[in-house]
């Protein structure tokens, strides 16, 4: 019996045993067989039968059905000539093309000749596409005009082929008449008339030709020209992915539609004008060998002038030529009337309007800035997260290298992570003129990665490309991509910018895994995010010892823990800075590592003029790179460059406008000169998009201390505390604020958690320096600042300006330690 | 011009439970599908084989908007997908059959190498009819011969075209592919 024919509960009873069968080694089974049907004979006989078929079946189907499907869409448009299609016979086949195989029919009932186009089979699939069709087809049959082949009726053969039956002309294509040479100027502008006459009384129905080339062209014996296959392309649902547009198509696309950019009138006008140039010159203004080729030189080449390969073309042709030709459909004729006037105006010996040239529009707005979006994960596996990370990771420090462009950072571009909010909207929020978008995927063992640039304002597609490469391939698709964005931008790159984005080199898989886990848990910027992304980074390192961001992505986590106080300078700098010296010793480009290394200068050295040297490397690195600028902000401040160090906070805030960090930066540089009216304002204005920004607090805290304001201190420092999390930064401050506001107490119960805290974990010796201050026991402040001078403590560097040291100021010991470490001279704004 | 924004919409729809979006989703998937197939073969030319997969993944590409779905979304269209590559293939078995008893309206000049024999084509027309049995029976497994046999989908695709493991996929493979060969050999 036929599986089928059995009752599903009973299938359902049959499939478990089956599915135990098959868990069982074959030696197993019979035993178990006999046990689990118990006598059932019939479900025994089913299983068994199953377990045959089971055998049978091994290996078979496997291969799937692909070379099938091959044959599917292996299209036949060609209909034999001895059979009648409904009421039409054919009598002869008199073209073929992309779009099909034309054949003169007899109308059986009519007694009268036709043109009967059978289109590619594949056309007619679905009822969607029919549907199209059929509209298009009745729009067209509705045009009425000498200049355009009339089209009779549109039907299907009993395969669902579709066909198109038109008038039949007697005559040849322009087609055929150009391969035989060039157009006399005066023949081809009349041609030219009947082609823009043809067009124009199409464009008043609202029908683009989109297909206007020199084989759609008819020269009929006695009826003039005659325009074919209109609205042909549309029908076929205008495929325009490139490798299966004809080359014969390609050459005549207008920029817009190469672009595949929507298309109005205009892109007839300029497939016009590439008719037009042909039959002046005999020659394609566009060429190439593939169509991909072709479209580049549509979009990025000007054509040889007319007139220097046929000698005998006028000036008057090659204006409007010329005119037709232009990329920007606003520079071009912007109807048949313009183009018709200077055409007939040719015709009667007079100068056509075009005799002037007028110097070429701008067309597209500039694009500079830049922000690639977070890549969307198509791995179907969320564990590939990191590798899609990497991707976007290479591409904007790729793209970061293009001097010309500003490549808003990584930090920023997150929060679109899983945006559904339109192009326009997220470039206008991250201010930049277009953005990357794009998605990995796993093709075998290979990642597609795909990528697309889209211009925001207006919103359109201006550049897409798919990349199927190995994991070790990613740094060299990143500089692919920045090389084509570039290019697609028109924008020059120098042969250092050149040199530097195709350095890149092929990766070790398994360590670049590990490498871009590390980057994952680094932007969790949390203690246990920092000891994972070491741990990944520190692997990544042992299995590609030659992988240079590993390194400086090592020394920028250790960074960052010192930072944020995870571990002591003392103990964290000197690590880092093997770390980055190894990072440059392997790649001297990476801006990453000369920031790193400067952050090491400014905050372990006291070396401003070599931390200011790093920092202006690592920039003309990478202009992007907006830690960068972060960093120069602060040693500029510490040096009191005051107006450089605000423009380099504010470069930064630009090109991280979603990092708390970046929006906070001029808040620093304000403080610093102790302009705290407008550090207030810039701090609480970004308090308002940052709410538990702690450090917005602790900014305001020192703004009211440096105003005398202490009540008001006290409120942000204990918001600044609790929002840490009371972190010691933070305490410090809180400490310091209550004991200037009188509350002894208080200052001295944080005094004593700080104390607490020391056992376990580092608090820097400034904490401690500035309550003892607050406190007005100067000596004690004064030993803890040798401490903090002797660890390093990073808060030190802005010693010069720090209010919260204010009442020490006096004292010649201060003098002395700000001697001591470079810092002398009156801060801004008291002295 | 196929229109990416729709396809991702409807396969969000389709994710929230819209079971229209099935009937609208496919109609563009078939043609799609179809129109990548026929370009593959004009540009890499007759006796070409194209990887069912690759199409599938092409057509994702194009018609999917990549910043807006979900993986959910990538797990339906791939088993979508299937099922229009086998509407593709049995709509050509069926129609190259009834030209053979046709006789010559269309000259049949494709190459026979390219399909083996004819014998593959019979074999896809019983599997589909024995499959669409199947299908009542145990959903299950007829989707997943439907993305392995017909989608050329990898038994890891298989799984996230359907939600499952691997190797609930494998013994679903090899459970459905005894069942089918029962269906279809015994009287």
């Amino acid at each position: 019996m036929k599986p089928s024919g059995l009752d599903p509960e009973r299938w359902r009873h049959i499939d478990e045993v089956f599915d135990a069968v098959l868990d069982r080694l074959p030696a197993e089974r019979e035993v178990y067989l006999e046990k689990a049907c118990a006598g059932d004979r019939e479900l025994r006989a089913q299983v068994e039968a199953l377990l045959d078929a089971y055998e049978r079946t091994q290996g078979r189907f496997e291969e799937p059905v692909s070379p099938l499907s091959a044959a599917v869409v292996e299209y036949r448009d060609d209909l034999p000539l001895d059979r009648q299609v409904g009421p039409f016979r054919l009598l002869q086949e008199i073209g073929r093309g992309g779009m099909g195989v034309v054949y003169e029919a007899e109308d059986t009932r009519l007694g009268r000749r036709v043109a009967l186009k059978a289109l590619p089979p594949y056309l007619g699939v679905g009822r969607e596409a029919k549907l199209r069709f059929q509209a298009e087809a009745r729009a067209v049959s509705a045009l009425d005009h000498p200049n355009i082949a009339t089209l009779y009726e549109t039907d299907e053969t009993e395969e669902g082929q579709l066909y198109m039956v038109f008038a039949y002309y007697d005559g040849e294509t322009l087609g055929a008449r150009i391969a035989r040479g060039p157009l006399p100027a005066k023949e081809a502008i009349e041609i030219a008339v009947g082609i823009a006459e043809g067009l124009g009384a199409a464009h008043r129905s609202r029908i683009i030709h989109r297909d206007v080339k020199p084989s759609n062209v008819l020269l009929s014996e006695g009826s003039g020209v005659k325009l074919l296959d209109f609205g042909v392309a549309k029908m076929a649902g205008d495929d325009l992915t490139g490798e299966g547009v004809r080359l014969g198509t390609a050459a005549y696309m207008s920029p817009e539609h190469a672009r595949g950019w929507p298309l109005d009138e205009r892109a007839d006008l300029w497939s016009l004008g590439v008719v037009l140039y042909e039959m002046l010159t005999g020659a394609r203004p566009f060429r190439g060998d593939d169509p991909p080729s072709v479209f580049h030189s549509i979009l990025n080449e000007e054509p040889t002038p007319p007139a220097s390969l046929q000698l005998e073309v006028p000036e008057a042709p090659e204006r409007i030529v010329e005119k037709l030709l232009c990329k920007d459909p606003a520079g071009r004729y912007q109807g048949t009337e313009d183009l018709l006037a200077d055409l007939r105006a040719v015709q009667a010996g007079g100068p056509p309007s075009v005799a002037v040239r007028e110097p070429p529009p701008a067309w597209r707005p500039r694009i500079r800035r830049l922000a690639v979006l977070p890549l969307a994960n198509l791995t179907g596996n969320p564990d590939q997260e990191h590798l899609v990370h990497g991707v976007h990771d290479a591409l904007i420090a790729e793209l970061g290298k293009v001097r010309a462009l500003g490549v808003t950072s990584r930090t920023s571009v997150m929060r679109f992570r899983d945006t559904e909010l339109p192009v326009p909207e997220i470039a206008g929020m991250l201010d930049v003129d277009a953005v990357v978008e794009g998605s990995v995927s796993r093709d075998g063992d290979r990642l597609a990665i795909t990528t697309q640039l889209i211009g925001a304002s207006p919103e359109r597609h201006l550049w897409a490309e798919t990349y199927r490469r190995g994991v070790e391939g990613v740094l060299d698709v990143a500089g692919q991509v920045a090389r084509s964005i570039a290019t697609e931008l028109e924008i020059t790159l120098s042969p250092s910018e050149g040199s530097r984005l195709g350095a890149a080199r092929s990766v070790e898989p398994a360590g670049y895994e590990a490498y871009t886990m590390g980057l994952l848990y680094l932007e969790r910027r949390s203690p246990e995010g920092h000891e994972q992304a070491q741990k990944y980074l520190r692997r990544a390192i042992e299995l590609d010892p030659e992988f240079a961001p590993a390194y400086a992505m090592l020394a920028e986590a250790y960074g960052s823990a010192a930072f944020f106080g995870l571990v002591g300078p003392s103990d964290g700098l000197p690590i880092v800075r093997s770390l980055v010296e190894k990072a440059l010793e392997l790649d001297s480009t990476l801006a990453a590592a000369h920031t790193t290394l400067g952050a090491v200068r400014h905050f372990g050295d006291w070396d401003w003029e070599g931390a200011e040297a790093s920092l202006r490397r690592a920039i003309a690195l990478n202009p992007s790179y907006a830690y960068a600028y972060f960093m120069l902000a602060d040693v500029l401040a510490v040096q009191r460059r005051y107006p450089e160090a605000m423009a380099a906070a504010e470069r930064n805030r630009e090109l991280e406008r979603f990092v708390p960090f970046s929006a906070f930066g001029p808040v620093f540089v304000l403080i610093d000169m102790r302009d705290f009216d407008r550090a207030i304002e810039r701090a609480r204005s970004a308090l308002e998009f940052f709410t538990n920004f702690w450090q917005g607090h602790w900014l305001l805290a020192q703004s009211f201390v440096g105003k005398g304001l202490y009540g008001q201190a006290v409120v942000e420092g204990e918001a600044a505390a609790e929002r840490s999390g009371r972190t010691p930064m933070a305490l410090g401050a809180l400490g310091l604020v209550y004991a200037l506001d009188g509350r002894r107490e208080a200052a001295m119960g944080v005094l004593a958690e700080l104390e607490g805290m020391a056992e376990s974990i580092y608090v820097g010796s400034t904490n401690f320096a500035m309550i003892h201050a607050g406190l007005g026991d100067h000596d004690r402040a004064f030993d803890w600042l040798a401490r903090a001078y002797k660890e390093r403590d990073m808060a030190l560097v802005h010693l010069g300006q720090d209010v919260f040291y204010d009442s020490l100021r006096p004292d010649p010991r201060f003098a002395d330690l700000l001697q001591r470490m470079g810092l002398d001279g009156p801060p801004a704004g008291t002295g | 011009m196929s229109d990416t924004n729709d396809t991702t919409e409807l396969l969000q729809a389709l994710r929230q439970g819209d079971p229209g979006a099935l009937d609208r989703l496919m109609p563009e998937v078939y043609d799609e599908l179809h129109r990548i197939a026929h370009r593959e073969l004009s540009r890499q030319g007759a006796g070409a084989t194209l990887r069912t997969t690759g199409l599938i993944h092409e057509a994702y590409l194009k018609l999917v908007d990549q910043t807006r779905v979900a993986v959910d979304d990538r797990a339906h269209f791939l088993a979508l997908a299937a099922t229009a590559m086998r509407h593709i293939v049995i709509d050509y078995a069926r129609s190259r059959a009834t030209q053979k008893r046709g006789g010559s309206w269309q000259r049949i000049s494709f190459d026979e190498a390219l399909f083996g024999s004819d014998e593959r084509l019979t074999e896809a027309l019983e599997l589909d009819e024995a499959l669409t049995r199947l299908e009542r029976f145990d959903e299950r497994l007829s989707k997943v011969v439907e993305c392995r046999y017909f989608g050329g989908l990898t038994v890891d695709e298989t799984a996230v075209a359907l939600g499952v493991g691997p190797r609930t996929v494998n013994r679903a493979w090899q459970k459905a592919k005894a069942w089918l060969y029962r269906e279809i050999h015994e009287a």
